[in-house]
């Protein structure tokens, strides 16, 4: 089977042809999401809006995992009182975890340079005001206007 | 040493043969592959790559070599390789689409990782019609649809 054909010079497997309409569609998913996983995420929201497809990368697990693989994943976490527990999400939305509040603020403190602050009496937010996380994880009921 | 002279024709989808030393063609690493399964020709069709890419993607990969190959001086020649990086990668939409593509295909990282960068750099700033015009995309939100993303969004910037 191996008998080169000296006249057929060796093909490379053909990928699938691109169709002409969308640049979504025709770029491979992983590429897309490599490129989403190189904004930072305070930029989400709005890129949220472009479409439903971009949506659905954007809050996807795969992206929260490339962040993490490619290093850009940022040290934004966010809080939330669902006393007496606290609810923690970090920027990239994977570490998602539950701390007793007075565990939480000794890990909170043990975090350099990482600001925190409370705001009202349910929502704790530490690492900014630009800190993004995923409507499925907020708390609706929660939070005061 | 002779096999660093070896050289090896890449032929684009239109036909055109582009001779490279096989350390540039090495760095397409589908081609890479090739060669360490025992593929011996000397000539391989990329054939879902123009010419005026696969030229673009060959002088990347040559940049990148003839670096590689400097012995010494290595911060001094990381910095140009940078500024090579910048300039060569400024380029306008679409051919930066292509970019990636072939670079993607031929499994090209470096490119295709300031292929990558470079768009996240471009959409971040822009409107979301900014950004469905470049990947020419269709809005499919509902006015209401949008009306609840923009809400949840606003609640995500509370300070």
């Amino acid at each position: 089977m191996e008998s080169a054909n000296e006249s057929n010079p060796p093909q490379l497997p053909l990928p699938p042809s691109p169709p002409s309409m969308s640049l979504l569609k025709l770029l491979p998913v992983d590429i897309v999401l490599s490129t989403l996983a190189r904004i930072p995420t305070s930029y989400y929201p709005t890129l949220c809006l472009v479409s439903k497809r971009f949506r659905s990368l954007i809050i996807s697990e795969e992206l929260g995992m490339l962040r993490l693989y490619l290093g850009t994943r940022e040290a934004c976490m966010s809080a939330y009182n669902r006393a007496p527990i606290l609810v923690i999400v970090d920027g990239s939305r994977q570490a998602y975890r539950k701390f007793s509040f007075t565990s939480a603020i000794v890990l909170f403190s043990s975090l350099a340079n990482m600001l925190y602050e409370t705001v009202g009496s349910e929502t704790y937010e530490i690492g900014g005001q630009n800190c993004w996380v995923p409507p499925r994880w907020r708390e609706p009921s929660g939070h005061e206007t | 040493m002779s096999e660093s002279n070896k050289k090896i024709s890449l032929i684009s989808s239109e036909g055109e043969a582009f001779e490279v030393s096989e350390a540039v063609a090495r760095e397409f690493e589908i081609v890479a592959h090739m060669l360490e399964d025992g593929c011996s020709g000397s000539s391989i069709p990329i054939t879902t790559v123009d010419s005026n890419i696969l030229g673009k993607v060959i002088e990347y990969c040559t940049k990148h070599v003839e670096v590689g190959n400097v012995e010494g001086n290595s911060e001094k020649a990381e910095k140009d390789l940078e500024e090579f990086d910048k300039r060569f990668i400024a380029v306008e939409m679409n051919t930066l689409f292509s970019l990636i593509l072939a670079a993607n295909y031929l499994n090209v990282k470096g490119l295709l990782n300031i292929g990558c960068q470079k768009v996240a750099d471009t959409i971040k700033d822009m409107k979301p019609e900014e950004v469905r015009s470049i990947f020419n995309i269709e809005n499919d939100y509902t006015p209401a649809e949008e009306e609840v993303v923009r809400k949840e969004n606003e609640w995500a910037f509370q300070p």
